[in-house]
């Protein structure tokens, strides 16, 4: 009796089934017998010590890269700067006697900003008149005397 | 076991073991005959031992399954590492398929092996374990090294899918 006879029809995995079986009698006609599998030639296969020899180099060749750019790393310092170690002479600027002035400083100026830097004169002056025709008297002990 | 009871049991199961193997190394012929005679060696030279905890079959599949990965690994290893071709391996542990002692398919397998071959490979190897070679879900998880809950999953998911596959193919053609 075939598989295909014993499975029921209202069997919802019946094709899938039947593709399964289409597929499991071809390999098995194309198999390799047993004894030919058995005997044939075996393939050289890297020994444990290869495989270990080939890990310690591995390891050996990650650790001897981390050493390298921790040492590299260590050796330039920011503080030294990249000219560090150079025999270049070193210009020493005093920095009391210099001056700068920014280039945009202009732009902080405001309209009339003598008045703001100069301090207002008091004391008599001349030249204004008041409403009533009359010269202006801005010494208040002048202004007294004359009322 | 004996080894001459042991190599009568391998026997009996070899049509079984071949069409595992040959799912476990993608197709390759080659490849399926290297893991399944580094396998009948580990069991006959006592390196894999067979301590009845669960059916022969099973514990002969799970070997199979193991040994063609670990095969699978080395030549993957292999192939990155110079110091391994400078060793003269031949090309021959490369899992491909050679077209001339690949297996001739017909239109319908063909098609099923192509929709296999698009499932994830829990999923792959449950449904021929399943379906091919008839264990019952608690057995396949046996071999795959699995929960049956897992198992269960892998299996109607991959079952889905296989059908939703060939009927798309079915409807392209």
């Amino acid at each position: 009796m075939t598989l295909e006879n014993r499975l029921p029809n209202n069997d919802p995995e019946r094709e899938l089934r039947q593709e399964f079986a289409r597929l499991r009698d071809e390999e098995r006609r194309q198999a390799t017998p047993f004894h030919e599998v058995l005997s044939k030639p075996v393939e050289p296969r890297p020994t444990p010590v290869r495989a270990s020899w080939v890990r310690i180099t591995a390891a050996a060749a990650v650790l001897a890269l981390i050493v390298g750019l921790t040492i590299s790393r260590a050796r330039w310092t920011p503080s030294q700067g990249p000219t560090a170690g150079t025999d270049a002479p070193v210009e020493i600027v005093d920095l009391g006697t210099t001056s700068w002035i920014s280039p945009t400083d202009f732009l902080l100026e405001l309209p009339s900003q003598e008045l703001l830097e100069e301090v207002p004169k008091f004391g008599p002056t001349s030249g204004l008149i008041e409403e009533d025709g009359e010269h202006s008297v801005d010494d208040p002990i002048e202004r007294r005397n004359r009322t | 076991m004996e080894r001459v009871e042991l190599e009568t049991e391998l026997e009996r199961h070899h049509d079984a073991a071949f069409g595992w193997a040959l799912r476990c190394c993608h197709g390759s012929r080659m490849a399926a005959e290297d893991a399944l005679q580094a396998s009948y060696l580990k069991m006959l030279d006592g390196r894999a031992r067979f301590e009845g905890r669960s059916s022969f079959r099973t514990w002969l599949f799970g070997v199979i399954r193991r040994t063609a990965a670990e095969q699978h690994r080395s030549s993957k290893v292999g192939r990155l590492l110079p110091l391994y071709l400078l060793d003269g391996r031949s090309e021959s542990a490369d899992p491909g398929i050679d077209p001339a002692t690949a297996i001739v398919r017909s239109e319908s397998t063909r098609r099923l092996v192509a929709a296999l071959d698009r499932l994830p490979p829990r999923q792959r190897d449950l449904l021929h374990l399943v379906f091919y070679q008839e264990l019952t879900i608690r057995q396949a998880a046996e071999v795959l090294g699995v929960s049956i809950g897992t198992a269960r999953t892998h299996y109607d998911r991959g079952k889905k899918r296989v059908k939703k596959l060939l009927e798309e193919d079915e409807h392209d053609a």
